[in-house]
C-alpha cells in the first residue's frame, strides 16, 4: 500500500514535468495544425542553455529555467521559419516529417557545441524528506512548483491577456481570426515561442533532476507525445490531463510488468488513446 | 456616389477556373443589397473576393473611393468592410464575451463599452456571455456573428446567407435585426438563399447566374416581375 | 572453392612470406583507439623483420579499418583474406564488428584474436579459431560477485541496462555469490529514459547491503542521484563500463564518495607490461594497447612454434607457448630464440597471462578495486 501511494506521489511529479512539454507541443499543434517533432531537441536546447546559464554563468535555477524558455523559444521561432514553414504549403504530413529531421539537425548542433559528454546542474544534491514513509525529494518539488507555476502562467496569458483570446481565436478558425484583424502568422509565431520555450523549461527541469545530455529529449519526447496524444492533440488542459495520467501510469506499471518495458507505457497509452478516445481525453476537433 | 464599386471581377479559387466572370455590383451608404440567384453561381465568392479571402485575376475594387483589390483580410476590416461567413462564423470554444472581443479586435479602446453596447443591441447575447460559442443555437450563433461584426463599427456588413438553417422566425428576427443595422448608417450586402425573404427586406438585388450578371434592380420591382420569379427564383404558382 | 583456396594458401605460406592482417577501426566509435594499435602492430613486426623474421621468412603485416560498423568490417575482412591471405585477423575493438566476421574467419580456416567483449563471441561455432585477449562479461560479473561475497553482506541488488552484455554479467554475478548464500536480486532496465525512480524504488526496498550499477555513465548518473536522494547506506559497486571519470563529474563529489568499481585490469608491473612501457615511451597504458601487444605476440609465436603459417597452424599451437612448464617470456624477439633453439615457452602478456579456454576465452584474468574518493578512483 505504502509502495502504491509512493508510485501515486512519484507519478504526479514525474506527470507535471511531463506535462509542460506536452502542451508546448499541444499549443502548436492547435495554432498551426502541425506536429512539430523537433520538440525533443528543443528540450535538449533548453536544458544546454540551463546547464550555460547556471553552470558557465553562475545564475540560480530559476534564472536558468528563464534563459532556457527564451532560447529554446528563440530557437524554436528561427527553425521553425528556416525549415518548417517553407513546407507548410505541402501539407501537415510533409512538415512532421520535416520536423524529424529537423529534430537531428538541432540535436547534433548541440552535439556539436557541448560534446556528449553528460553534466550535472550546479544545485546542491539533497535527500528526500519522508513524510510516513515515502519519500518525496526536494528538488522533485522545487520542480513540480515550477511545472506548476509555468502552467499557470500559460493558462493565464491565454485565458485573460489580449494575445492569449488572439491566439485561441487563430486556433479555432484561422481565417475569421484573418477577417478580425489577427495576424495568423504573428500569431503561429508566438505559438511556436511559447510551447518550444515551454520545452525548454522542461529541459531544465529534466536537468535539474537527472543530467543532461544530447539525447535528454529523446528520452522522453515518446512520453510527451504520449501525454499530448491521449489528452488530445491541440487541447492544452488536454495535455495537463495526458502528462499526469502517463506519469502516474509509468510509475504504476511497475506494479505489474517488468520496469524494462515501462518505456513501452507511452506506446500503448497512444494505442489505447486512437482506440478509446481518437480526439483524446479533452480534445474538442 | 456609392460607396462600394466592384466592376468587372473575375476570379476564382488557385489552380481552377474562374468562378465569376466580369461581374459588378455597387452599393450606396446605407444600403441593403441583396445579391441572389442559384447555388454555384458564385455568389458566395463575390462576397469572398470583396472581403480579401479571394484575390481577384481582373476588374476594379473601390471601397469609398479606394482600391480595396489585393488587400489582406484584416486590412479589408480595417478599412470598415466586415465579412460575416456563412458558417464556422464564430469562435466555438471561446464565450461569447471573448467572441465579442475578438470582433472589436482591430480598435481595443473602451472594449467593455462597447461590448456592452453590442448586448444592448442583442439582448441573447448578454443573458449567456460566459458561454462557450459551440453552445449556441444556429440563430444564436449568427447573433453573435453579426454582434461580432458590429464590434469594429463597420461601415459595410457583408453577409453571407445568414439565415441558412434557421426557422422562419428566425429568419424574420435576423432581418429584423439587419434593418436596425442599417438604420444606424451601415451599409449591408447579403446573400440569400431565401430570395422573396431577401427581396421583401432589401433595397436593390443582383442576380448572378453562373458567375455572371443576370439581372439587377429596385428589390420591390424584382419583386414583382413574373418573369424573375419564374426564371431565377423558382417560382413555380 | 574455399577449400581449394585455402589449401593454396597453406603451400604458399610454407614457401613465402609470413601474412598476418588486423582490423581495426580507424573511425567511428572505436576511433580514437584503432590508430595506436595498428602503430603497435607495425612496431612489433619491424621489430621482427630487423631480427631477420621468423624461420627466415619476413612477416607481412596488412590492416583495414573497419569503421566500428559491421558493413565495412566484412568488406575488410574479405579483403584480409582473399586478397592479403592472412592466416589470422587481430584487433577487433567491437563486438558488432566481431559478430559479422567471425563466422567468416572461422570457414577460411583462419583465426581471430578480438577485443570485443560479448559472451556469445566464444559460444558460436568457430572450429577453435577464435581466441579473445579481453576479459569476457561473465568473468566481470564473477568478479564483482567474489567482491561482494568480500565485503560479507547477506544481499545485493542489481540494476544492470538492457544490452547485450546485461544477461552474461547478471548470470557471471549471480551463479557465484547465490551458491555462497548471498541473496541477489537484479532487475534490467531501459537506459534510454530519464526517470528511474521506480527502479531505485524497487531496489532499496529490498534493502541490500551492496548495490551494483551495471548500465552506462549516462543512465547510471541518474540512477545515483536518486540513489543518494533516497539516502541509501551500503555499499555501492559499478562496473568499469558505468565507473568513468564522465560518471564521476556527472554525480559529483558529494555523491560518488566511497563508490567501488571492480574493473578489469592490465597486468600492470609485469615484464610484458614494462617491455610494453618502453617500447611505447609512454607509463600509462590503455588496455587496448596492452592487448595488442598480446595479440600479435600471440601470432607470431604461434607461428614460429608452428613452423607453418596457416590458420589451423596458428589455432592448434596458440595453447602450446602458453607451457606453464616453459621458460618465461615477456617479448616476442625472446620468444623467437627459444622456440628456434626447441625449447617451450610459457607466454605471459601485458594484459592478461594469455591463457585459453576451449571456447577461446581467458581462463583467469585480472581485476582492479577502486574506491571512490574525492571525486577520483583510488586503489580501494
Amino acid at each position: 500500500m505504502l509502495q502504491v501511494f509512493q508510485l501515486l506521489v512519484n507519478g504526479v511529479m514525474a506527470g507535471a514535468i511531463l506535462a509542460v512539454p506536452a502542451i508546448g507541443f499541444n499549443i502548436v499543434f492547435a495554432v498551426l495544425q502541425i506536429s512539430n517533432f523537433s520538440i525533443a531537441a528543443l528540450i535538449a536546447v533548453g536544458a544546454y542553455a540551463g546547464y550555460t546559464a547556471n553552470v558557465l554563468l553562475g545564475l540560480p535555477p530559476l534564472l536558468a529555467i528563464l534563459a532556457a524558455f527564451l532560447i529554446s523559444g528563440a530557437a524554436g521561432v528561427a527553425s521553425d521559419r528556416l525549415a518548417l514553414r517553407p513546407l507548410r504549403g505541402y501539407g501537415a504530413i510533409a512538415v512532421a516529417i520535416a520536423s524529424l529531421a529537423l529534430n537531428m539537425v538541432l540535436e547534433n548542433i548541440v552535439r556539436f557545441i557541448f560534446g556528449n559528454d553528460v553534466r550535472s546542474l550546479d544545485v546542491p544534491m539533497m535527500r528526500d524528506w519522508i513524510f510516513e514513509g515515502i519519500h518525496v525529494g526536494p528538488q522533485a518539488v522545487f520542480n513540480f512548483l515550477v511545472a506548476i507555476a509555468a502552467m499557470v502562467a500559460l493558462f493565464s496569458l491565454l485565458s485573460f491577456t489580449t494575445v492569449g483570446r488572439a491566439m485561441r481565436a487563430v486556433a479555432d478558425n484561422p481565417t475569421l481570426a484573418n477577417i478580425k484583424g489577427i495576424d495568423p502568422e504573428k500569431m503561429a509565431r508566438l505559438a511556436v515561442f511559447l510551447g518550444m520555450g515551454m520545452a525548454g523549461i522542461a529541459g531544465v527541469l529534466l536537468a535539474l533532476d537527472t543530467a543532461v545530455d544530447p539525447t535528454i529529449g529523446m528520452r522522453v519526447v515518446l512520453s510527451v507525445f504520449a501525454a499530448a496524444v491521449l489528452g488530445g492533440l491541440g487541447s492544452i488542459p488536454g495535455a495537463v490531463v495526458g502528462g499526469l495520467l502517463i506519469g502516474l501510469a509509468e510509475q504504476l506499471s511497475t506494479l505489474v510488468v517488468p520496469v524494462a518495458y515501462s518505456s513501452a507505457i507511452g506506446f500503448a497509452a497512444i494505442i489505447l488513446a486512437l482506440l478509446l478516445f481518437p480526439r483524446g481525453i479533452l480534445g474538442d476537433r | 456616389m456609392s460607396l462600394l464599386r466592384a466592376a468587372g471581377i473575375s476570379a476564382g479559387y488557385s489552380g481552377r477556373d474562374d468562378i465569376l466572370k466580369d461581374v459588378g455590383i455597387e452599393v450606396g451608404a446605407c444600403e441593403i443589397v441583396a445579391i441572389l440567384g442559384p447555388n454555384g453561381a458564385g455568389k458566395s465568392t463575390l462576397l469572398k473576393t470583396i472581403a480579401g479571402l479571394v484575390t481577384p485575376r481582373s476588374g476594379t475594387l473601390d471601397f469609398d473611393g479606394r482600391s480595396i483589390a489585393g488587400l489582406t483580410p484584416r486590412d479589408v476590416s480595417r478599412r470598415g468592410v466586415v465579412f460575416v461567413p456563412q458558417e464556422a462564423n464564430v469562435f466555438p470554444s471561446l464565450t461569447i464575451q471573448e467572441n465579442l472581443e475578438i470582433g472589436g479586435y482591430l480598435d481595443r479602446k473602451e472594449m467593455k463599452a462597447r461590448v456592452a453596447e453590442v448586448c444592448e443591441r442583442i439582448p441573447v447575447l448578454s443573458e449567456r456571455r460566459r458561454a462557450k460559442a459551440r453552445t449556441l443555437s444556429g440563430g444564436e450563433r449568427q447573433l453573435l456573428a453579426m454582434g461580432m461584426a458590429l464590434m469594429v463599427g463597420p461601415r459595410i456588413l457583408l453577409l453571407d446567407e445568414p439565415t441558412a438553417g434557421l426557422s422562419p422566425l428566425a429568419a424574420e428576427t435576423l432581418f429584423r435585426m439587419i434593418k436596425l443595422i442599417r438604420d444606424t448608417g451601415v451599409a449591408v450586402t447579403i446573400v440569400e438563399q431565401n430570395a422573396i425573404l431577401a427581396l421583401n427586406n432589401a433595397d436593390r438585388a443582383y442576380i448572378l447566374v453562373d458567375g455572371r450578371n443576370a439581372r439587377s434592380g429596385p428589390a420591390r420591382d424584382m419583386l414583382e416581375d413574373r418573369e424573375i420569379r419564374r426564371v431565377f427564383l423558382g417560382d413555380v404558382d | 572453392m574455399t577449400l581449394a583456396a585455402s589449401s593454396g594458401r597453406a603451400r604458399a605460406a610454407m614457401a613465402g612470406s609470413i601474412r598476418i592482417g588486423a582490423l581495426l577501426p580507424l573511425t567511428g566509435a572505436g576511433g580514437p583507439f584503432g590508430p595506436s594499435m595498428a602503430a603497435l602492430h607495425k612496431q612489433i613486426v619491424d621489430q621482427v623483420n630487423a631480427a631477420g623474421g621468423i624461420e627466415g621468412q619476413r612477416v607481412e603485416y596488412s590492416f583495414e579499418d573497419d569503421q566500428t560498423n559491421p558493413d565495412a568490417a566484412v568488406l575488410g575482412v574479405r579483403k584480409l583474406i582473399d586478397v592479403n591471405k592472412v592466416c589470422a585477423v587481430m584487433g577487433l575493438w567491437s563486438s558488432g564488428v566481431a559478430a559479422p566476421t567471425l563466422p567468416i574467419c572461422a570457414e577460411n580456416k583462419v583465426v581471430m584474436v578480438a577485443i570485443a567483449a560479448s559472451d556469445s563471441l566464444a559460444l558460436q561455432k568457430h572450429d577453435g579459431y577464435f581466441f579473445r585477449s579481453n576479459v569476457d562479461v561473465g568473468q566481470q560479473g564473477e568478479a564483482i560477485g567474489n567482491w561482494a561475497l568480500k565485503q560479507g553482506g547477506k544481499s545485493l541488488f542489481g540494476l544492470l541496462a538492457q544490452n547485450p552484455f546485461s544477461e552474461p554479467m547478471r548470470l557471471g554475478l549471480v551463479n557465484t555469490i547465490q551458491p555462497k548464500g548471498m541473496k541477489a536480486e537484479t532487475i534490467v532496465y531501459d537506459g534510454r529514459r530519464t526517470d528511474f525512480r521506480a527502479e531505485v524504488g524497487q531496489a532499496l526496498q529490498a534493502k541490500p547491503d551492496i548495490l551494483f550499477l551495471g548500465g552506462y555513465p549516462q543512465d547510471s548518473i541518474i540512477i545515483m542521484k536518486e540513489v543518494f536522494r533516497a539516502g541509501y547506506g551500503g555499499k555501492i559497486v559499478g562496473t568499469g563500463t558505468c565507473v568513468t571519470q564522465q560518471f564521476l563529474d556527472g554525480v559529483g563529489k558529494q555523491v560518488s564518495e566511497g563508490i567501488y568499481t571492480v574493473r578489469p585490469s592490465s597486468a600492470v608491473g609485469s615484464p610484458a607490461y614494462k617491455n610494453l612501457q618502453k617500447l611505447t615511451g609512454k607509463t600509462d597504458l590503455d588496455t587496448n594497447v596492452c592487448q595488442s601487444y598480446d595479440q600479435i605476440n600471440l601470432v607470431l609465436l604461434a607461428i614460429a612454434q608452428a613452423k607453418q603459417a596457416t590458420g589451423t597452424a596458428v589455432r592448434d599451437n596458440m595453447r602450446k607457448i602458453g607451457d606453464p612448464n616453459g621458460e618465461k617470456v615477456d617479448n616476442v624477439l625472446d620468444g623467437l630464440k627459444l622456440i628456434a633453439a626447441g625449447k617451450s615457452i610459457n607466454y605471459e602478456g601485458a594484459a592478461s597471462p594469455c591463457k585459453f579456454t576451449p571456447t577461446g576465452n581467458l581462463v583467469s584474468a585480472i581485476f582492479e578495486t577502486l574506491r571512490v574518493a574525492d571525486g577520483k578512483l583510488t586503489p580501494g
